[in-house]
């Protein structure tokens, strides 16, 4: 009982009757001029929906790149004929440096038995003669490839047992470059079409402000302050805004679909089973709830300017 | 209750609405505040409403100095008056009861509560029948009235009337002269602006003369 009357002072309580009230009548606004706030949303929704999108892909497309095991290698050839010792040095000296995932030693006999095998020729017929020489295959960790690999292949071209290094890793900071090119470039995207879509809001809002500008005079006169004022469009914007991102979490979906046939059809080809999946719920969840953010953002805009030249009511 | 200090207003470009206007209002007192358009009389009730602040002098209300109230606050001093307009300022488009809540809506008080005083308010001005009937298809009188019970359904401490009876026949105005009076008895003090001398005649109330911006008389109120 005391719980239930504790509610009922929460619920009652003249500034949460407030909120509810800007709710109730921001709601009542929107379905009144549905019409009109439609243009609106759904211009927010497709500019929300374009950089989730790409979001969306560049994540799968990074997930897909790892999945590959590209992990930057180097391959080192040692001199024809170093002692095992002298490789056995290397290899410990390698495993003792930071950035270095693993090293793998690829005895030259064990690889000569595994070609000649392949080729279907016996190993014995060459007798000693062993053409391949020892092979240590260095990973390095993650992020390593770049400036830091540079001064680690000088060493190991230093090493006097060593023949020649080959750098594998070319290819995957191109291809790094290019992913890093590619979220900079969806940034700057998110962040003008988020831009946007707080200014679409901010006018649709500025034109409703001005719409009920007798109105905002009448309750400026009997005391109400400048937050009871704003209050029902700030609801507004909110509203439209949570509209507007579930539109953009419908059309991503749809993207996905469109897409998942020909995507999977190409991952096919490439022997892979990679298949497009749509956002989880918390990226949905996350993309309504920016999108209603942004939406109050638009609103706050929109009111900022128009009440403070309401503000003090003249006639 | 009001008390006006050397006051002066001058608006943007020049125009002395007020000059050196100093005055003593008690609680309680029915005053009319009267002289020739443009004499001042509309200025010197924006400044109690804090519509406006003066370029001299000072305003004190129940001891405060308005000067002193910063913009975030006003609207809750505004709260404690109650403020009539010639031109009403009602929604047209929304109901005589919607109209009258209003300013309890800002507080924000209770749907029981609001209905209760709403009903009050628009019973005191005789237009409970009248209640759903939208602003705009009211008689002018009639929305006089409306906006009369917007004013007093918040309890004010005083009521600020510019020309109330503006655009009202003498039998009407002579009605909304009677709801002030109703109001006035039970110890709201009021203040009515108007140009209309042969209404005031007919009352032995306190008035006060402006002639460009100046006190010119200050009459007490007969028996
Ligand atoms: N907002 C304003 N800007 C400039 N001058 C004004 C403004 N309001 C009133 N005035 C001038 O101030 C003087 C007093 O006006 P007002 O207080 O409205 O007089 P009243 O209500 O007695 O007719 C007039 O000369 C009027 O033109
Ligand atoms: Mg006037």
């Amino acid at each position: 009982m005391s719980r239930a009357r504790g509610l009922a002072r929460l619920t009652g309580h003249p500034w949460l009757r407030g909120h509810r009230r800007a709710l109730r009548a921001a709601v009542r606004h929107l379905r009144a001029n549905l019409l009109a706030n439609l243009t609106g949303i759904t211009i927010m929704a497709v500019a929300l929906a374009l950089p989730a999108t790409l979001l969306l892909l560049l994540e799968q497309h990074l997930a897909l790149f790892e999945q590959w095991g590209a992990q930057p290698s180097l391959t080192v050839f040692m001199q024809h004929g170093a002692a095992p010792e002298a490789t056995a040095a290397v290899v410990a000296a390698l495993e003792a440096r930071a950035g270095i995932e693993g090293v793998e030693h690829v005895a030259a006999a064990a690889a000569f038995a595994e070609f000649a095998a392949s080729m279907g020729l016996d190993p014995a017929a060459f007798g000693d003669r062993n053409p391949l020489p020892e092979v240590l295959v260095v990973t390095l960790a993650q992020g390593t490839a770049g400036d830091g690999s540079a001064a680690l292949v000088d060493w190991i071209r230093g090493q006097a047992a060593v023949d020649d290094v080959i750098v594998d890793i070319a290819w995957i900071e191109r291809l790094g470059a290019i992913t890093r090119l590619a979220e900079r470039a969806l940034a700057v995207v998110a962040v003008l079409l988020l831009g946007a879509t707080v200014l679409v809001v901010g006018n649709t809002v500025r034109l409703v402000v001005q719409e009920h500008a007798a109105e905002i005079e009448v309750l400026k006169l009997v005391g109400a302050t400048d937050a009871y004022v704003r209050r029902p469009f700030l609801y507004g914007g909110i509203v439209q805004g949570a509209i507007a991102g579930l539109g953009a979490v419908l059309l991503v979906e749809l993207v996905v679909i469109a897409l998942s046939g020909p995507v999977q059809a190409l991952a096919a080809a490439y022997l892979s089973a990679f298949r497009l999946h749509g956002p989880g719920p918390g990226a949905m969840l996350g993309l309504v709830g920016t999108a209603a953010l942004l939406g109050w953002a638009g609103a706050w805009l929109g009111t900022a300017h128009s009440l403070a030249r309401l503000s003090s009511p003249v006639h | 209750m009001i008390r006006l200090d050397g006051v002066g207003k001058r608006y943007p470009g020049g125009n002395e609405a007020l000059r050196n206007v100093s005055l003593d209002i008690a609680a309680g007192e029915f005053v009319f505040l009267t002289g020739h358009s443009g004499a001042g009389k509309s200025t010197l009730l924006r400044l109690l409403a804090l519509l406006d602040r003066p370029s001299r002098g000072q305003v004190l209300v129940e001891n405060r100095n308005l000067e002193r109230i910063p913009a975030r606050e006003v609207p809750y001093y505004r709260r404690q008056l109650g403020m009539i307009f010639q031109e009403h300022h009602l929604l047209p488009e929304q109901s005589a009861f919607d109209n009258v809540a209003v300013p309890l809506l800002v507080c924000g008080i209770g749907d029981n509560e609001i209905r209760k005083r709403v009903r009050a308010a628009l019973d005191k001005v005789n237009l409970l029948h009248k209640e759903n009937a939208l602003a705009g298809t009211l008689s002018t009188g009639e929305q006089q009235r409306v906006g009369i019970a917007r004013a007093v359904v918040n309890r004010p401490l005083m009521l600020l009337a510019d020309e109330p009876t503006g655009n009202l026949d003498p039998e009407l105005s002579r009605e909304i002269l009677g709801l002030f009076e109703q109001f006035n008895r039970v110890g709201v003090t009021v203040i009515i602006a108007t140009h209309d001398a042969a209404l005031i005649a007919k009352q032995a109330r306190r008035v006060i003369a402006l002639n460009e911006g100046r006190v010119v008389a200050d009459t007490p109120a007969g028996p």
